[in-house]
């Protein structure tokens, strides 16, 4: 029978961890270090089987037990150093492995033919051995190896990965072993196992330290089943432990053989017992699955926080630190979509500031995301999706320290990315600490998705959907708060008006206008920082709020806007940037005590640069002059807008007298088509001028096909075709003129639409245009030239009947026939008519 | 980031592959995609440096189509300012090398390309590409080690080849025969007749180097006087090797061939003419050569694959642009003509091409011509299942002629030899030919005097060899005479332009129907 004493207790114990560790490392994931590793644990069976038997009088004889251990024993060092060199990565010395083949050979034979162990005995419960010359050399050369097993993972600390603390218990184990094997030297110490206690410890802590670095991958079932196998194993050997002392306390000590005496006395045993295996299994619990229920309760936890929760910044800082407490990353980098690509969320722990719109939605790892469930670094590196990646795009992933990336999906649609760094420990994720991770996402995605639906209503509500400034009610809302906490003690405020906005949308359609209003509203962003309040008041009017500044000092701020938009607008190549802004500035407490005052203060001081001749900023003035304003003025402004369309006409003039001549009659006749229809004074001004100057783009015709009799060409009526244009771009610049615009720039459409430059048809053509078109034609029939002489009345009238409904307004046709049958036009003092 | 070494300690020969030879799985869409998003960070870095700003005037670049439009094509003149006198603060990344290279035909001698640490990266893993594929059977299957023993023949710093030691020194463990720092002490002959000694003696696992040398020294081993010498094997592998050479060459009275010497896992040779030779060497040393395709100022530009049918870009090193063979005779028949360019998803099977690069991650040249042509000879390798134009390294432009891999004959070298040879040679054109064994030049000359064939092969060949370093390394290290003469009637010259209406004929490589025209005369 076997009995268990102190000198065969140890083995025993070692033997049942060995089996254990054994069956960990079967059951994970097989990899060079776990295959290593077994081959290491396997020698250390060996010999811990061999060393129990031999210390029972287990037949065959102690000596074949003892020729057992002896072989584990031997192959103890070389697996030892295999395991060491895989472990500390580097390249096997093949001299040193070599030796160690020869001489764990050697050893061998000389073990097997007892030149190590000469005699070994059980006798009378004690094991008794007498070692040779063998020995002495195995334990110079066990120590040796172990030395050198020791100083390889010394050098991967030292040169790679620098931690002692990842693998602290490694060295401190194989220290353990070099202690053990010093120890074989006295037989007298040898005989009670020091060595296999040792080396038991050693395997121990390689065990924990690549369970708890995780240098393997264990799995969740094998976990379960190592927790149940150490729990029986403890509770078993607790059990045996107590029956045993508390039989030799009753039995022995007190004499007691009563069964019934027995019985009650080991009452208490029991249910001292019972907690005793309560505890282990708590224990048991802790040690395999602490931190899997440490995160269950973080994913309960964070789920109550966030069901009711529908506020973003709440949620994702919520979401970060529950991560952190789960998985406990140096570092966490939130990103959430929005409109342009997807953005970092300030709830994020590293620094994200400097950092703007970094990843497009065309960016590869987005792609990558939309099809994958996570994104190691290792990938990131290697696969060929990232082979595109900016050298910048990879330093800021570094330094945000992209370990995993996870992406945040509601319905199989990417809202957010999670980018975690390391841990703070510096030990790797496992498999199923990503699935966790997935499963919070997961968890926070839906909830997420409704707070930015909510963060986006609210914004919504106060934002003006084309600029993306607040809109009129926010900017009351806002102020009024301010003035009632007394926010600022002072502020001003800007009122910014396109000028010619109304003509401007006329002339290109409302789809044009917004683009010119966001086009502004950027210039405005970018001439102002976050601390102004920027408003959409209304139409094409903005607000611009300067906290803390005065009405003088915001002059030069709200100048450098006007000559922005001057510069990007007026001064622009293309045609159709003629628009311009008038400005007004009032400031608070200064010219009123309540927004309405503030805003109809500057309303004014805006109204102001627009009569000044718009394109002015102006900074409101309690003693504010409107002498200015007077009919006086007025004229004056009628008369510089006179003087400068005859100055404009003058230049057609000096090119050919002829188009000068014309521009002229044509001024004359749309004029009196105008009074026909009823026109008011102020279109019949616009369209004077406009008659006067519907060609002066002709400026810019090359003077071979201005001045060519006969036909045009194809190319050259193309050309001829651009006047249109660059009479607007030569108004465009005169801004008392700019009221002409929409009707030379429609002089030449159709009303059957097949006109130029836009092909406007019917009613869309600006009815002084229209008037423009039937005058032109008209006066060109009937004018002479050089080369021919002009159509007869009768003849003209025939052709605008012919055309009306094609060419012409036909309702106009009418009128101007009725114009040209009672003699009207004739009475004009038209130019270039030698044959009437 | 994992090195390469790591990864084959712990086996990981899948993740190797993915990693280095990713790119193989591409479809023509996903390669033009990294194509463009690196080009578009090499304007933003371009648009950030002086040398950018120059080169791009005052145009506005943002998008690639920008960039093709507006941004001339450009040689080395365009740079030799700033390179050679090492302006770092021009450039778009600053420089941790200077390497250099000849400038045959330029202003001054050399030309000098910068790399900055990532681009000596880039390389280190683009050559890395090439070497697991030269020991690769098929797809995923390499058998590269840490430790192999690697024969490294190639020119020393500051040479490109000269650095790539040392930019692999950080992904992977290589023993170099001769050792990185023997072979510095060596010129270039030296460094390969001291490396094939030392893998008598050890053995050798991969070599890199010129085509033609590798045929030369192989060919020197079935040569008496090559294999009498008494060599200790340094192992016992090549122990067993050497007495099964001695045996096949004593014993059954055999002759020796290298690969009964050695047993290469892979073989990597570039240089011109590299498609002569590579036949040569597969019969030698049983093995066929991969072939690596690129130079200084592009770096590594494509590589074959385990079928060595045709060479695959690599889609991260160079933004690829390619001059069709029509706009090229149209620039030759007018000089200031501007050739354009297509893109790679534009090439077509069977057509010809003048390879333009810019130079990706912070590299200096920009629609840069680097004076090679090459042939796309497939849309596809089905062979490979490789999903991506095929390309062949032709040669040099016609205005170069190469030789072997060793040299870049321009007309000054061959107008000075002439000159300095004193003979009276009214008009002349050197014509390249492949040749059966080694590529040659054909000097058609045309003379008033009663010259022989020898007279002027003589002189010429003699002053060429003074002027030109590496063409004396012709006759020298591969042993061969590459200078044919061809002597023509007084006359033919202008016969020939008359008839094909010409004001003048080129003096390199002139057009097909002329060098056929010259021969018949």
């Amino acid at each position: 029978m076997i009995t268990l004493t102190q000198f065969n207790i140890i083995p025993l114990i070692s033997l049942i961890l060995y089996v254990i560790i054994s069956f960990i490392i079967l059951s994970s994931e097989q990899t060079k270090l776990s295959k290593s590793f077994l081959w290491y644990v396997f020698a250390m069976i060996l010999w811990s089987l061999g060393s129990f038997l031999m210390k029972t009088d287990m037949p065959p004889s102690s000596l074949f037990w003892n020729r057992i251990l002896l072989i584990g024993l031997i192959l103890v060092p070389i697996f030892l150093l295999r395991f060491s060199y895989t472990f500390a990565k580097t390249r096997v010395n093949k001299l040193i492995e070599i030796f160690a083949i020869v001489i764990t050979i050697v050893l061998l034979i000389l073990g097997m033919t007892g030149n190590i162990v000469e005699t070994a005995q059980y006798v009378n419960g004690e094991f008794i051995y007498k070692i040779t010359y063998g020995a002495y050399i195995f334990v110079v050369y066990g120590i040796l190896y172990s030395i050198i097993s020791l100083w390889l993972l010394l050098e991967r600390i030292v040169k790679y990965d620098k931690s002692f603390k990842r693998n602290g218990l490694i060295v401190i184990g194989l220290f353990f072993v070099l202690l053990g094997g010093a120890s074989n030297i006295n037989t007298s110490f040898g005989k009670y196992g020091i060595d296999i206690l040792l080396n038991t410890i050693n395997a121990i802590l390689i065990t924990y330290a690549i369970y708890h670095n995780k240098f393997l991958e264990i799995n969740l079932v094998v976990k379960k089943s190592i927790s149940v196998v150490v729990y029986h194993v403890f509770s078993f050997i607790i059990y045996a432990g107590s029956i045993y002392y508390a039989y030799y306390v009753i039995k022995i000590i007190f004499k007691i053989e009563n069964t019934f005496s027995v019985i009650i006395l080991m009452i208490p045993v029991f249910i001292i017992m019972e907690q005793i295996r309560l505890y282990i299994q708590k224990l048991t619990q802790q040690l395999f699955y602490s931190s899997r229920l440490d995160r269950q309760r973080e994913l309960n936890q964070f789920s109550r926080l966030i069901n009711y929760n529908l506020d973003l910044e709440k949620i994702t800082n919520e979401l970060i630190t529950s991560t952190q407490n789960a998985l406990k990353p140096k570092d966490l980098t939130l990103l959430l979509k929005n409109g342009k690509g997807f953005l970092f969320n300030e709830s994020s722990t590293t620094d994200t500031t400097n950092l703007t719109s970094f990843f497009s939605f065309e960016h590869p790892i987005i792609l990558w995301l939309e099809t994958h469930d996570y994104l190691l670094r290792t990938t990131l590196e290697n696969d060929i999706a990232f082979k595109s990646l900016w050298d910048k795009e990879k330093e800021v992933l570094k330094a945000l320290g992209n370990e995993v990336i996870m992406p945040i999906k509601n319905n199989d649609e990417l809202i957010g990315i999670l980018i975690m760094s390391e841990r703070l420990d510096e030990t790797p994720y496992s498999y199923e600490e990503i699935e966790f991770l997935g499963t919070l996402l997961n968890n926070a995605s839906a909830i997420l998705q409704n707070a930015k639906t909510m963060k986006k209503i609210k914004q919504a509500v106060i934002t003006d959907e084309l600029t993306g400034f607040f809109n009129h009610r926010h900017l009351y809302d806002q102020v009024n708060t301010w003035l009632k906490t007394n926010k600022y003690a002072r502020f001003s405020l800007v009122m910014i008006d396109f000028d010619q906005f109304n003509i401007y949308n006329d002339l290109y359609g409302y789809s044009s206008g917004d683009k010119a209003l966001k086009k502004l509203a950027e210039l405005i962003r970018n001439n102002t920082t976050d601390r102004e309040f920027l408003t959409r008041f209304g139409g094409e009017e903005f607000v611009i709020i300067y906290p803390m500044k005065d009405g003088i000092n915001t002059y030069s701020e709200a100048e450098e806007i006007r000559e922005k938009v001057q510069e990007e607008f007026l001064r622009s190549p293309d045609i159709k940037e003629f628009l311009t802004v008038s400005l007004g500035i009032s400031e608070y407490p200064l010219n009123g005590q309540t927004l309405d005052d503030i805003i109809s203060k500057a309303d004014i001081a805006t109204s102001r640069s627009k009569k000044r001749g718009r394109n002015k900023t102006t900074l409101y003035k309690a003693d504010y002059d409107f002498s200015d304003d007077s009919i006086e003025n007025n004229e004056r402004i009628k008369e510089a807008l006179v003087s400068s369309t005859y100055a404009l006409a003058a230049t057609i003039d000096a090119k050919d007298h002829y188009t000068y001549g014309h521009s002229n009659n044509v001024s004359m006749i749309s004029v009196a088509i105008a009074q026909k229809i009823g026109c008011s004074n102020k279109e019949i001004d616009i369209v004077r001028s406009a008659g006067l100057l519907h060609d002066v783009g002709k400026i810019a015709l090359p003077e071979r096909i201005l001045k060519k009799q006969g036909y045009l060409t194809d190319e050259e009526y193309d050309i001829t075709k651009k006047h249109v244009v660059q009479s607007i771009n030569i108004i465009k610049h005169v801004k008392n003129l700019v009221d002409t615009i929409p009707a030379i720039m429609s002089h030449h459409e159709r009303w059957d639409g097949k006109g130029y430059p836009r092909g406007l048809k019917e009613n869309n053509i600006p009815i002084l245009g229209r008037i423009i078109a039937i005058a032109d034609s008209f006066d060109a029939m009937t004018t002479d030239r050089p080369y021919r002489k002009g159509l007869s009345l009768e003849q003209a009238i025939w052709e605008l009947k012919k055309n009306a409904g094609r060419q012409f307004d036909p309702d106009l046709v009418e009128t101007t026939v009725k114009l040209i049958t009672d003699s009207t036009l004739s009475n004009l003092d038209l130019k270039n008519r030698l044959s009437y | 980031m994992k090195k390469l070494r790591d990864m084959l300690r712990d086996e990981e020969y899948d993740k190797i592959w993915k990693a280095y030879l990713g790119f193989l799985d591409l479809e023509l869409n996903e390669f033009m995609e990294i194509q463009n998003r690196l080009l578009l960070e090499q304007i933003e870095l371009l648009k950030d440096s002086k040398l950018g700003q120059t080169i791009f005037g005052n145009q506005k670049i943002e998008t690639v189509s920008d960039f093709r439009k507006k941004v001339p094509l450009t040689s080395y003149i365009d740079y030799a300012d700033t390179l050679l006198n090492r302006r770092e603060e021009d450039l778009p990344s600053k420089p941790l090398y200077w390497i250099q290279t000849t400038w045959k035909g330029g202003k001054e001698s050399i030309k000098l390309a910068p790399y900055s640490k990532m681009m000596g990266d880039e390389n280190a893993k683009m050559f890395l590409s090439s070497l697991i594929l030269s020991t690769s059977k098929k797809r995923g299957h390499f058998d590269l080690r840490n430790a192999d023993k690697f024969l490294y023949g190639m020119a020393p710093r500051p040479y490109l080849t000269g650095f790539t030691p040392y930019f692999l020194e950080d992904e992977i463990d290589l023993t170099y025969l001769p050792s990185l720092d023997e072979a510095e002490q060596l010129n270039f002959k030296d460094r390969n007749v001291v490396g094939f000694k030392q893998a008598i003696k050890y053995g050798a696992d991969l070599f890199y180097g010129v085509s033609s040398v590798l045929v030369k020294i192989g060919e020197s081993f079935s040569e008496e006087k090559g294999s009498t010498k008494i060599v200790f094997p340094g192992n016992m592998k090549q122990f067993i090797k050497l007495l099964k050479a001695l045996w096949k060459k004593k014993v059954l009275k055999k002759t020796l061939l290298p690969k009964d010497l050695f047993e290469f896992k892979g073989i990597l040779c570039g240089g011109t003419d590299s498609d002569t030779y590579k036949t040569k060497i597969k019969k030698l040393f049983d093995i066929e050569p991969l072939e690596i395709f690129g130079g200084t100022e592009s770096a590594g530009v494509a590589t074959e694959t385990w079928s060595r049918n045709g060479l695959t870009f690599f889609p991260d090193v160079n933004f690829l642009e390619f001059i069709p063979e029509t706009e090229i005779r149209k620039e030759q028949e007018n000089p200031t003509y501007k050739p354009t360019t297509i893109l790679f998803n534009e090439i077509e099977a069977g057509k010809l091409y003048e390879l333009v690069i810019t130079k990706l991650r912070g590299g200096a040249f920009v629609r840069y011509r680097i004076g090679d042509l090459i042939k796309c000879i497939a849309l596809e390798n089905k062979q490979d299942q490789i999903k991506l134009p095929q390309i062949k390294y032709i040669d040099r432009v016609s205005n170069v002629i190469d030789l072997a891999g060793f040299t870049r004959i321009t007309k000054q070298i061959i107008g000075d030899a002439i000159r300095l040879s004193k003979l009276e040679i009214t008009q002349w054109t050197a014509i390249k030919e492949k040749g059966e064994e080694n590529p040659f030049i054909t000097l058609v000359v045309e003379t008033n005097q009663p010259y022989t064939k020898h007279q002027i092969h003589s002189l010429i060949n003699e002053h060429m060899k003074q002027i030109d370093k590496d063409y004396n390394d012709v006759h020298q290290m591969l042993g061969y005479d590459p200078l044919k003469i061809s002597i023509v009637k007084p006359g033919t010259f202008n016969n020939v332009k008359r008839t094909h209406k010409l004001q003048r004929i080129s003096l390199i490589n002139p057009e097909e129907k002329i060098k056929v025209a010259l021969k018949a005369s």
